[in-house]
């Protein structure tokens, strides 16, 4: 197991009252798999994966829990060790690549500052100077290479202006791999393209994975990205894991009455026919969080008994849980 | 479904619309620089049927967006016609305008931004309601409170701002803002594209269902195809500010004849997990500032034939039962 998230609680004061952003999150992802994390906006999946590199912005804290990877409690580091982390055994590429670049330096150079930060590669010297720049210059072209930015020689010294939504998402991508990480933290990283380059990204995070057997964790709203692309998925609502199990598993047979709702919801392209269900209501408010089942106000199985009983994960099947009062 | 004797609501014939960016005297006097031109709709011959949706797919700036705007008048096309029922609408000024828009309404992309946020529902939906012409408050606020329910708000929401409202909400007043003017005709602009899955599909449902009261016709935007594949009637695929195929969805669908479309088609993720063979495009859209010449996907066609699509543009060929393409190959 490389990641291994025990009741994770990430929270925002406000002027309301405490955000609770993320409400108790336990996931583990094993080494070389794809994990999906599947919610919609406001269900905490960014601020997961935010935590997971202790990136919670301020004034959110992480209140309590354990973050351990490969062994070792992330919470327990210091800031020193954690900036070591980030980038190297940890990467993550964001959302939105045209906000995630900076537009003041080229693209190539924003690359080698990755190899640089961590020391990854150790120069030579030559007469008074060292060819450390060179090297890093050859590997940065090599990575860039790697991620599918055509002639990179020519593009090392353009700027993110200068690239399209799609390179500019693989320059990011090529960032993270600098650091040959064990585990690539993927933040929607297809949702700001179009279906013709979201195919080429995941097809591009998908041989990552099977040629450095680097662990991926994919948040998504786009539960046909999930369904296409993870091995697992977890579901996650309101800050809370609903259900979680092997990808064909959710998919075929979803347990959880969220997660059934949110396949009736998407239109197929296979099966026209079928009449999409929308679920009704919205998400509840993160502040006033109705006790008990998150989901009971919208949901259609909703028993007295929903509100108020706090569940635990319960196993339906080998590697399937869910949180759902229907299964106890 | 489409019968060949159906009527026809709206009709364009080689509408095009360019965006200039003037070049500054300077450029043009010393460096003999010409103005550059942004084909973002470059002859477009489309025809909507009465009472069906017309989806408009494509990827982000192949002009989708231009063509939808271009069609209710909110831009001035710069060539070509535009037919309503009948009439020629692409050179109406002020006052038969203002009757056009009466008929033809558009549901905004973004929610968030096409609604002012210093005016309460009420007052935003006020204004079609005066524009057409609504006398009298009581006949208005019983109007505003009979569309608040028909999109699934209720009446305690008249005097709510939009920052209380969800997206989707936000988006229902836009609908009632549109319907207020009992149109007939809607385009609707990505309506659902900002909006999380759940309530998509509450939104779908909405506009499906209004769809059947008022008899209107949709000309719907998106560039997520599975939601184009559920609520269309007939399909046109848009590259480039052209419209590359056209059919009815569910031969769209199975049976896609331009190299374009079944790359498209091939790269949305199904949740259904059959593996199929997937079409991946090299690169990105070309810009629409110099399209390249010939067929425009040329750059990109995975099965492109030679010189003659470099060269010659294709020409819009019926394959039959309401199918059309613009391909070389089918020639």
């Amino acid at each position: 197991m490389l990641l291994d998230v025990k009741d994770l609680r990430v929270q925002f004061p406000s002027s309301r009252g405490l955000v609770k952003a993320v409400n108790g999150l336990t996931l583990s992802a094993n080494k070389g798999e794809i994990l999906g994390i599947v919610g919609e906006s406001g269900s905490g999946k960014s601020m997961s994966l935010l935590s997971m590199l202790r990136l919670v912005p301020k004034p959110g804290e992480i209140v309590s829990g354990e973050i351990n990877f490969n062994g070792d409690n992330l919470l327990k580091k210091s800031d020193r060790e954690m900036r070591m982390l980030r980038g190297k055994d940890i990467s993550m590429v964001f959302q939105d690549p045209m906000t995630t670049l900076n537009p003041v330096f080229p693209v190539g150079e924003q690359i080698r500052e990755a190899l640089r930060i961590h020391g990854l590669i150790k120069g030579e010297r030559k007469w008074f100077f060292s060819d450390r720049k060179d090297r890093e210059r050859e590997r940065v072209l090599e990575l860039m290479a790697e991620v599918g930015i055509p002639s990179p020689d020519l593009r090392y010294l353009e700027y993110p202006h200068q690239f399209s939504g799609g390179m500019q998402q693989r320059a990011l991508i090529a960032i993270a791999l600098a650091g040959e990480p064990q585990l690539l933290l993927a933040d929607e990283p297809t949702t700001a393209l179009d279906v013709t380059i979201q195919a080429q990204i995941l097809e591009l995070l998908n041989r990552i994975n099977e040629e450095h057997g680097t662990t991926i964790i994919l948040v998504t709203h786009d539960l046909g990205v999930a369904a296409e692309f993870t091995h697992r998925m977890v579901v996650m609502y309101a800050g809370l894991v609903l259900e979680q199990g092997p990808t064909r598993t959710l998919v075929e047979e979803p347990a959880h009455p969220y997660t059934q709702g949110l396949l009736n919801s998407i239109p197929r392209i296979e099966d026209r026919r079928k009449k999409i269900e929308a679920i009704p209501g919205t998400v509840p408010d993160l502040i006033n969080m109705p006790p008990g089942c998150p989901f009971h106000q919208r949901c259609k199985y909703a028993k007295r008994e929903c509100i108020g009983t706090e569940l635990e994960m319960i196993e339906v099947d080998k590697g399937h849980q869910v949180r759902c009062i229907l299964y106890t | 479904m489409v019968s060949l004797d159906r009527e026809i609501l709206v009709e364009t014939k080689g509408l095009k619309k360019y965006f200039y960016k003037r070049q500054s005297f300077l450029a043009k006097s010393v460096f003999k620089q010409d103005d550059i031109v942004i084909r973002s709709v470059d002859g477009v011959d489309l025809q909507v049927y009465k009472g069906e949706t017309l989806g408009l797919v494509g990827e982000s700036g192949c002009g989708k967006t231009t063509l939808g705007r271009s069609i209710i008048r909110l831009y001035d096309p710069s060539d070509g016609e535009i037919y309503f029922e009948g009439e020629k609408v692409s050179s109406l000024e002020e006052k038969e305008l203002k009757e056009y828009r009466q008929k033809a309404q558009i549901i905004f992309q973004n929610p968030y931004a096409s609604l002012n946020p210093r005016l309460t529902v009420r007052q935003i939906l006020s204004v079609p309601l005066i524009s057409r012409g609504v006398k009298g408050y009581k006949e208005k606020e019983l109007e505003i409170l009979d569309l608040l329910v028909r999109v699934g708000l209720s009446e305690r929401h008249i005097d709510s701002y939009p920052h209380q409202f969800s997206g989707g909400q936000r988006q229902r007043i836009g609908i009632a803002r549109a319907l207020a003017m009992h149109p007939s005709f809607i385009v609707a602009d990505e309506p659902v594209s900002s909006l999380d899955v759940s309530i998509q599909a509450q939104i779908i449902d909405l506009l499906e269902g209004l769809q059947d009261e008022f008899k209107l016709t949709y000309l719907f935007i998106a560039h997520d195809l599975s939601v184009i594949y559920y609520i269309s009637d007939r399909i046109a695929v848009m590259y480039l500010g052209k419209v590359v195929e056209l059919a009815d969805s569910d031969e769209l669908f199975s049976n896609p004849r331009h190299p374009y479309t079944k790359a498209l088609l091939s790269a949305i993720p199904v949740v259904s997990g059959q593996k199929k063979e997937r079409i991946i495009l090299e690169g990105t859209v070309p810009s629409p500032i110099n399209p390249p010449r010939g067929c425009r996907f040329h750059t990109r066609c995975p099965v492109k034939m030679g010189r003659i699509c470099e060269t010659d543009e294709p020409i819009w060929l019926d394959a039959g039962g309401g199918h059309h393409v613009a391909c070389h190959l089918y020639a």
